[in-house]
């Protein structure tokens, strides 16, 4: 017999011819193939199309440039000035000059002072306005990127944008100023100076108190103001915008000191000059030579809601929920006076009622500061402080009626002051303002009521343990 | 040596010869025993060996076979095997009979099929192929009241859009919850792809019906974890018609219908209108003094009446809100036809139909082609191709909120006019904008090219080994186009809208099929393989104005392009799986299963996860000791437990995100998204327990199964403060519960000349979400601990005061003390709009030719808010019509009643609240279907070999205390996908359509 160990491979040639006769090598070599053909080389890394990503976005100062445009894009958001912070002005601060004819009842009830915490709309400036903020942090953090020729202005901007929105917050979210109030706890709105990269529990922030809020709002744009160039492009903030802001900073503390000292600023520039006809300053689609500061737009960048679809009633164009009253409003202006002809009636939506002109054709730049109101604010804190800084009050007040193609009137008083003011900026965003710090009643709520206050978000109040509500809204 | 060897080898040849006159020779014909033709290619196998032979053209065949002979099996595809034990003859005729039971007792499970006998899972089969008949665009429409375990809501009367289906409830907050679709073994698109700004659409939508032959809903974790990371919300896996060999089939299958609202909303007449409105202008003016409502009042309603609505004899008194419906006809026809031999089969079909939506100017029409061919080239290899083809057209109304859409006329006072008197042109001096200028002067449509295709090939390395690879493609090629001419609101200059998109959704999937049974009671059957899936979605958006009229309709002739972009997004799946069901003597089944899924959704730390489950059997009447138990025909208990994931999450949101903003020109880009690296994937633990079994002989037989479903990690957008510059940013945070039971009995109450069966199913899903960090999702709907999802939570309505009229608000949960002051009224969960049970109750009749079935469905428990009520049931707040309960107004001291005091713009009884908020429950005869099959005798005599003429009604009747459009009811305005947390609520939304059509089946 043939001892099969002493045959060389002999085992393994058994060894193999069963696995041949099994065919079992084929499916393993075909598995072996497959996994190799299939494993490799699969795609899991796929990359958005439409973003970036945030870790990458500010390491280029191409970006963070960008960055501070996206800013803008922010504030140009109806929750920001593309609309609320003129409707809301408007809405809260009239009784019968208008009436609130649309069909939204959150609206409604913020024309009848009776909005709840939960209001579908009143939050839309909160949130629009702390997403331009962060954007700011995010710009502001990231200044050393940019090229040295470019940090001052691109911070001015940035810092710019973060006083005024702040402003807007502390005056529809917050107290009034009011020197037995400002220190008190919960009186503001939250300070945010630092970029959001991640939720901590740094995100659940206090709210701020009134005198600490005008601080901040005040050293933002004072920083903006000696940093921001005489000129810019593309509507873009100046050194003049952040002056004729300070101005309203100062005016709605009482501090007529600073505020005439701000408005006077701008004035003497020679930056700008009044717009000869007064129907001539609105719906332009660029900067006219009145115009301080606008906010851009055109027929691809716009709010979602903006003043026209409000205001305005004509063919196509508008809801016409804004009603303006004639017997209670447009009567104030006085025969020759050519801001009585920017009202009109509508002939589109609800046909027949008196509307407001500034708001005509869409997709046009939106003046938020304009020179005028520089003249009205010299006049008044010159008149408040019997100084004549600049020119006298009486001066300032007639350029502002021969505009209005009104005779000169030989002398002022701080009522006729006012009333120009008013008849000047009626539904531009300003009436409440001047309401709070007149101290004026609106109906028969006083000028520091609680409904003349927005509530905090419903939404917020939910999230962040560490917020208070306004009065009159637990 | 040589002659040794020569000895040696002629004693083995010897032997050889013995063995060769030790066998002999089998021969016989096979025919079919329905008809007695041939059968040629039927496969005849000695058992035990690999000694085999086929039949030839003629059905005859001859096989050498040992001389103690052996058991022969005769087996070909679409028939029974049949086993012959050979016998003292050497002439053995077989004749087999079709398989048509074979579909009810296969099931279809994922990459591959099971008995249903050895089933381990949890899975409903429905393979009636008569629901292809329900006049409906979606098939899923067709199947309520017939799955239990999975609840199906069509949301809207409009025709084409998304639906709402849940198994096993609600198993994410964020991530999709709806099912994953399969067909024909390739995941498919299923969620909308329509634009924002409308309403979700449903792909499928595209699909014929009757080119499906089953459909198997995956429910527990065995059954649906060999899908992994995509199986938490159950899995549907359609099949469709593969042809078999034998005479070419033709069917013919047409219908023609006509259908109706279920139910139509009763709202004011003028009479009552204008009765209202000024009581309700007066009480105000006593209110508020210093403005005149009433006159105010006045002179709108002579605005908007032409000066008509003070004078009985002249005003206008129209029905606006019936305005917003048609009369809808439905018009079907289908043809298809099947055959083959053994190498090749086909099914062929082509289908057209054109259904009228219920409400004006909504129509959808689908257009397709089916091939589906499966060629045996040899006894090892055998691959097979399915094609599709379907042109879908759409024609949408806007979404719910939009004052465009036709049920928002119900907001429109009687007292005016549809056209206006000066002009003779529609009205557009109305309180709202009116809708009909949109449907007479805009359109918008969608048209859908869906291509559905699919390869395979199979080779069988061993009887026991298969080898088989797909490759599979969904592709969508989609456009969306509308205008809007001048006569309708805000486009003066007319609007034009042109969307494109390309979804190619495509698959791998490449496996082994291992099955054998050892010393025949150790029975193994393996599976093992890996797919890939990558999806990748392009589209573009164009909008213009400026049109020089109405006849340009294209944006070419668009003065002004007011935008325009172009965007892409994809994503795609890596994934291993192995199954492995053992069986041991036909009693005792063991099923293990995994799928390790790697997806590019998740951040790099967590892009794999494991997904394993395994299931245990006890075919209990197999026992020996079950044997003189007669009564119980089969007795199966399971219970399963096993791990799935849900990956149905936005392609990017574990990044942190910058995207590109425009300020007027000046392009710039802004943070949109917070990072969430460590973002993985939810996960499903599944325990079910089941029955399944049937008594006298099959009579009466059933299933019952409980299961929980405990869901971790979920996937929230954690609502954070504002302040932070975000509103939200993705975590896994979050757990929930659903636990539940289904039911289903099937009897065959009589049996013979008349037979009678009934089919009965309830299941019931309760749903709590126990952990969310803390949050609270939503506003009216709410995700909160402790609740379920999507519970209504708002202030509690209680009435209104009998002394004064107010509206009264309870001011806090478990108090009685009630409130006028609304803000002093505490939110609170006031309803549940997930239903505590839903199912079907069916009674099929047959007597001679004649077929009467019936079905019931049901939902019970649910609630559903009328988010239109502080619009339409308001007393009198604003000039919206109102619905006629509101006649039924609080007016002086005493009154006791539900409406509170009419007062004009002073929003009594107008905030959100509970005072919305109904009773959703019904029961809903939904489909009744009587037909006649023509008796053979006389459909012979036309070579026909099935007429069959048929009567179906659908939605015939409703039972509820609803008082709104329609009970089944889930608004999804402004989001293009089905929402989570929104659930019950009716925003403007149409009602489902009453429908009956008559319908004519042939069959040669």
């Amino acid at each position: 017999m043939i001892n099969t160990n002493d045959i060389k491979g002999y085992h393994k040639r058994v060894f193999i011819m069963k696995l041949i006769k099994t065919k079992i090598y084929i499916p393993f070599t075909f598995l072996l193939v497959l996994f190799m053909i299939t494993s490799c080389g699969k795609d899991l890394g796929i990359n958005p199309q439409q973003s970036i990503d945030a870790s990458i976005a500010l390491k280029t100062p191409a970006n963070v440039k960008d960055a501070l445009y996206g800013a803008y894009s922010e504030i140009q958001q109806t929750g920001v000035f593309g609309s609320d912070y003129d409707m809301y002005s408007a809405l809260l601060s009239s009784t019968n000059q208008m009436f609130f004819s649309g069909s939204y009842q959150d609206y409604l009830d913020v024309y009848n002072k009776r909005q709840v915490a939960n209001n579908a709309f009143t939050g839309e400036m909160w949130d629009t306005g702390y997403n331009a903020i962060n954007i700011c942090n995010n710009v502001l953090s990231s200044i050393s990127v940019l090229d040295k020729g470019d940090q001052n202005t691109i911070q001015g901007e940035a810092e710019f944008i973060r006083g005024v929105v702040l402003f807007e917050l502390v005056k529809f979210y917050g107290l009034p100023w009011d020197t037995s109030t400002n220190g008190k706890a919960n009186s503001g709105v939250p300070i945010v100076l630092k970029p959001t990269l991640s939720i901590t529990k740094d995100a659940n922030v206090k709210r701020a108190t009134v005198t600490q809020d005008y601080a901040q709002i005040i050293k933002d744009l004072k920083d903006a103001e000696s940093k921001l160039p005489k000129s810019n492009s593309d509507g873009r903030a100046t050194t003049y915008a952040a002056s004729a802001f300070l101005s309203e900073v100062y005016l709605e503390k009482d501090d007529y000191s600073n505020a005439l000292q701000e408005a006077n600023k701008v004035i003497q520039s020679g930056a700008f000059s009044l717009v000869a006809n007064y129907a001539d300053e609105f719906n332009n689609s660029s900067n006219t030579s009145e115009d301080i500061f606008d906010i851009q737009e055109n027929s691809q960048s716009n709010p979602v809601s903006d003043n026209w679809t409000f205001y305005a009633s004509l063919p196509g164009v508008g809801r016409g929920d804004m009603d303006i009253d004639s017997t209670h409003f447009i009567t104030m202006y006085q025969n020759g006076d050519a801001r009585k002809n920017i009202y009109y009636v509508g002939t589109g939506l609800k046909p027949g009622r008196w509307r407001c002109g500034k708001w005509k054709v869409r997709f046009t730049n939106k003046p938020i500061i304009r020179l005028a109101e520089m003249y009205l604010t010299r006049a008044e804190c010159n008149f408040r402080l019997s100084s004549g800084v600049g020119d006298t009050p009486l001066n300032d007040i007639n350029k502002i009626r021969e505009r209005a193609t009104l005779p000169d009137t030989n002398a002022v008083s701080l009522s006729s002051i006012l009333k120009q003011r008013y008849l000047e900026l009626a539904w531009e965003g300003k009436r409440l303002d001047d309401v709070k710090r007149l101290h004026l009643n609106v109906g028969s709520l006083s000028w520091n009521a609680n409904k003349l206050i927005l509530p905090i978000p419903q939404r917020e109040m939910d999230v962040n343990s560490n917020m208070v509500q306004n009065p009159g809204y637990d | 040596m040589k002659k040794f060897l020569l000895f040696v080898f002629m004693l083995s040849f010897a032997g050889l010869s013995n063995a060769i006159a030790q066998t002999r020779t089998i021969s016989g014909k096979v025919t079919s025993a329905t008809d007695g033709t041939p059968l040629p290619g039927v496969n005849i196998v000695l058992k035990g060996t690999t000694n085999g032979t086929a039949t030839g053209t003629d059905g005859t065949y001859s096989l050498d076979v040992p001389s103690k002979g052996g058991v022969l099996i005769y087996s070909f595809l679409g028939f029974e095997s049949v086993q012959k034990t050979i016998g003292s003859s050497n002439e053995i005729n077989v004749q087999l009979k079709p398989a048509t039971q074979e579909l009810k007792n296969v099931v279809v499970v994922g990459y591959g099929t099971q008995s249903k006998k050895f089933v381990t899972g949890s899975i409903t089969s429905v393979s009636d192929s008569s629901l292809a008949n329900t006049p409906v665009t979606s098939f899923q429409t067709a199947l309520e009241g017939k799955t239990p375990g999975a609840v199906i809501t069509q949301q809207s009367g409009k025709l084409g859009q998304g639906i709402r289906i849940r198994v096993r409830g609600s198993s994410s907050v964020t991530a999709s919850n709806q099912p994953l679709y399969v067909i024909d073994g390739i995941p498919v698109t299923s969620s909308s792809q329509g634009r924002i700004g409308n309403e979700p659409t449903n792909p499928l939508a595209n699909l014929n019906y009757d080119d499906i032959a089953s459909i198997q809903i995956l429910k527990d974790a065995s059954a649906a974890a060999i899908y992994g990371s995509r199986a938490s919300n159950g899995v549907v896996l359609i099949t469709t018609k593969q042809g078999k060999a034998g005479k070419t089939k033709i069917n013919v299958n047409t219908s023609y219908g006509i259908g109706h609202p279920t139910h139509y909303k009763q709202f004011l007449n003028a009479k009552q209108y204008v009765t209202l409105f000024m009581e309700a202008a007066q009480n105000s003016n006593k209110i508020d003094p210093s403005f005149d409502y009433v006159s105010y009042t006045k002179n709108y309603f002579n605005k908007l009446s032409f000066n008509t609505y003070s004078d009985p004899s002249k005003r206008y008194n129209i029905p606006w809100s019936r305005h917003a419906f048609q009369t809808a006809y439905y018009r079907k026809m289908n043809i298809s036809a099947s055959g083959g031999n053994a190498e090749t089969r086909f099914y062929i079909s082509g289908h057209y139909s054109n259904s009228d939506g219920i409400v004006i100017n909504n129509a959808y029409k689908l257009l397709s082609g089916r091939l589906n061919i499966d060629h045996q080239a040899n006894d090892k290899l055998s691959f097979g191709a399915k094609f599709y083809l379907a042109r879908s057209q759409n024609d949408r109304i806007s979404n719910d909120d939009a004052f465009s859409t036709p049920v928002q006329l119900d907001a429109q006072p009687p007292i005016q006019p549809i056209y206006d008197p000066n002009t003779g042109k529609l009205n557009a001096n109305t309180l709202y904008y009116n809708g009909l200028l949109s449907a007479k002067y805009a359109s918008s449509n969608m048209i859908v090219f869906h291509n559905l295709s699919n390869a395979y090939a199979e080779y069988d390395f061993m009887p026991s080994l298969t080898f088989r690879s797909e490759f599979g493609l969904d592709l969508i090629n989609q456009t969306e186009e509308g205008y809007a001419g001048r006569e309708t609101i805000g486009n003066p200059t007319g609007f034009g809208r042109y969307r494109y998109l390309r979804n190619l959704n495509y698959t791998m999937n490449n496996y082994f099929k291992y099955q054998k049974t050892l010393n025949k009671v150790h029975s193994i059957n393996a599976t093992v393989g890996m797919s890939y899936e990558k999806a990748d979605i392009n589209s573009s958006d164009v909008q213009g104005e400026g049109f020089p009229n109405d006849s340009f309709k294209k944006l070419a002739s668009a003065s002004k392009i007011t935008t325009g972009s172009s965007s892409g997004s994809g994503y795609s799946y890596v994934s291993y799986f192995g199954r492995l069901n053992y069986k041991y003597n036909d009693t005792y089944l063991v099923s293990l299963s995994a799928r390790e899924d790697g997806s590019s959704r998740f951040g790099l730390n967590n892009q794999y996860g494991f997904f394993p489950a395994a299931s245990l059997g006890w075919i209990v009447t197999n026992e020996s000791f079950m044997k003189n138990f007669k009564t119980l025909s089969n007795l199966k208990l399971r219970a399963s437990y096993g791990l799935t994931g849900n990956s149905d999450i936005g392609n990017f949101d574990s990044r942190g995100l910058y995207n590109g903003t425009n300020y007027a020109g000046l392009s710039g880009i802004a943070p949109t998204q917070l990072a969430s690296p460590d973002l993985k994937w939810e996960t499903t633990a599944q325990l079910d327990f089941g029955v399944d079994f049937s008594l006298f002989n099959d009579r009466i037989s059933g299933t019952v199964d409980y299961y929980v479903k405990h869901t971790h990690n979920l996937l929230l957008n954690v609502n954070v403060p504002q302040s932070t510059g975000f509103s939200q940013v993705i975590k896994n945070v979050g757990k929930l519960k659903n636990n539940g039971y289904e039911v289903s009995i099937n009897t065959q109450n009589i049996k013979g000349e008349l037979s009678w069966t009934t089919g009965f199913n309830i299941s019931g899903n309760k749903n709590v979400i126990t952990n969310l960090g803390g949050q609270v999702i939503g506003n009216i709907n709410r995700a909160m601990e402790g609740q379920p999802i999507g519970v209504f939570y708002m202030v509690k309505y209680a009435g209104v005061d009998p002394k004064n009229g107010d509206a009264l608000y309870y001011l806090k949960a478990g108090s009685d003390k009630t409130t006028n002051n609304y803000s002093k009224a505490e939110r609170q969960v006031v309803g549940n709009p997930n239903p505590k049970f839903t199912g079907g109750f069916s009674n099929d009749f047959h007597y001679k030719g004649i077929d009467l079935s019936i079905l019931f469905q049901y939902v019970y428990g649910n609630k559903i808010y009328n988010a239109a009520g502080v619009y339409q049931s308001v007393n009198g707040n604003y000039y919206d019509n109102q619905t006629v309960d509101q006649m039924n107004r609080w007016q002086k001291p005493g009154d006791i009643t539900n409406v509170p005091q009419a007062r004009l713009f002073m929003g009594n009884g107008r905030q959100t609240s509970s005072r919305w908020i109904s009773d959703g429950s019904y029961i809903r005869l939904k489909n009744v279907t009587l037909s006649y099959n023509l008796p053979r005798s006389i459909t012979s005599k036309w070579n026909v070999d099935r007429l069959r003429v048929y009567l179906t009604g659908i939605n015939l009747l409703t039972f509820t205390k609803y008082k709104g459009w329609d009970p089944e009811v889930s608004e999804s305005y402004y989001s293009n996908h089905i929402s989570n947390i929104n659930i019950g609520r009716n925003f403007y939304t149409p009602p489902q359509a009453r429908t009956i059509t008559l319908g004519l089946n042939i069959g040669f």
